[in-house]
């Protein structure tokens, strides 16, 4: 199953959250892939590279993901140009 | 649908140590769809039908943007303060959120102690007594241990008062 996920893109991932029926959609970096969970991280220290933010996800609770290449910004105006 | 962003940005920084080598505020990255206001930005990392549930709000002034040059907001004093003196900054904090409750502004944030150190973009703050002011309401920040040292970005600095802690 870990096959489908590689280190360090950035996914979009919807997936139940365990025990519940609710489905919810997270947006990261892949940071841990093991045979049951996978770990996203949301934010980081860009020098160390410390995970400050992350969401841990149980594979199969995990129903669709898509890789992504998020912009860049640099400006104010990248933000409305990212639409 | 607002396409995914990558930001960098400058967040405040507490020491929990006696003694300080590295005054240098790292830069922090962020991933999440953008939503945009005047004067912040929330970038949200999880949400449910559409609405964001986790997430942080950044001030403007914190984003690191390579187009624009990002000038503090207040003026520093052309002679630097000496170590020692005693200050209180007036600061805004990036706002961690979630659970669904949306932040709508920066969190308000004053900062009391000495003045250790400045570097070209940050106060380093000595013994700092930190309290968050949110709708009214007073916090200690961080609430369950004490800081050495608080390294406070400039940019997100909107007022700096001296005063004489034996007065």
């Amino acid at each position: 199953m870990t096959k489908n996920y590689k280190k360090r893109s950035i996914l979009i991932i919807d997936y139940h959250i365990p025990s519940s029926k609710q489905i919810v959609k997270s947006i990261g970096i892949v940071f841990k892939i093991s045979e049951l969970m996978l770990t996203l991280v949301h934010n980081f220290s860009g020098t160390g590279r410390r995970p400050i933010d992350i969401t841990k996800i149980p594979l199969k609770n995990i129903l669709k993901s898509e890789e992504i290449e998020p912009k860049e910004i640099n400006s104010l105006d990248d933000f409305n140009t990212s639409s | 649908m607002k396409s995914i962003v990558a930001i960098r940005y400058r967040d405040a920084l507490y020491f929990t140590k006696k003694i300080i080598k590295d005054t240098n505020l790292p830069i922090y990255v962020a991933v999440g769809r953008p939503i945009v206001s005047n004067d912040h930005v929330v970038i949200s990392f999880t949400e449910e039908n559409g609405i964001s549930i986790r997430g942080l709000l950044v001030p403007n002034e914190a984003l690191i943007l390579e187009k624009e040059k990002t000038l503090a907001k207040v003026d520093m004093p052309s002679s630097p303060y000496q170590t020692g003196q005693d200050v209180g900054i007036f600061w805004k904090d990036i706002v961690y959120f979630e659970n669904g409750k949306v932040p709508t502004q920066p969190t308000q944030v004053y900062t009391e102690g000495q003045f250790f150190s400045q570097t070209s973009d940050a106060v380093i703050i000595k013994d700092p007594e930190t309290i968050t002011i949110k709708r009214g309401d007073i916090d200690n920040h961080p609430n369950k241990i004490k800081p050495t040292f608080f390294i406070v970005p400039k940019v997100l600095i909107t007022g700096i008062e001296l005063y004489d802690k034996k007065l």
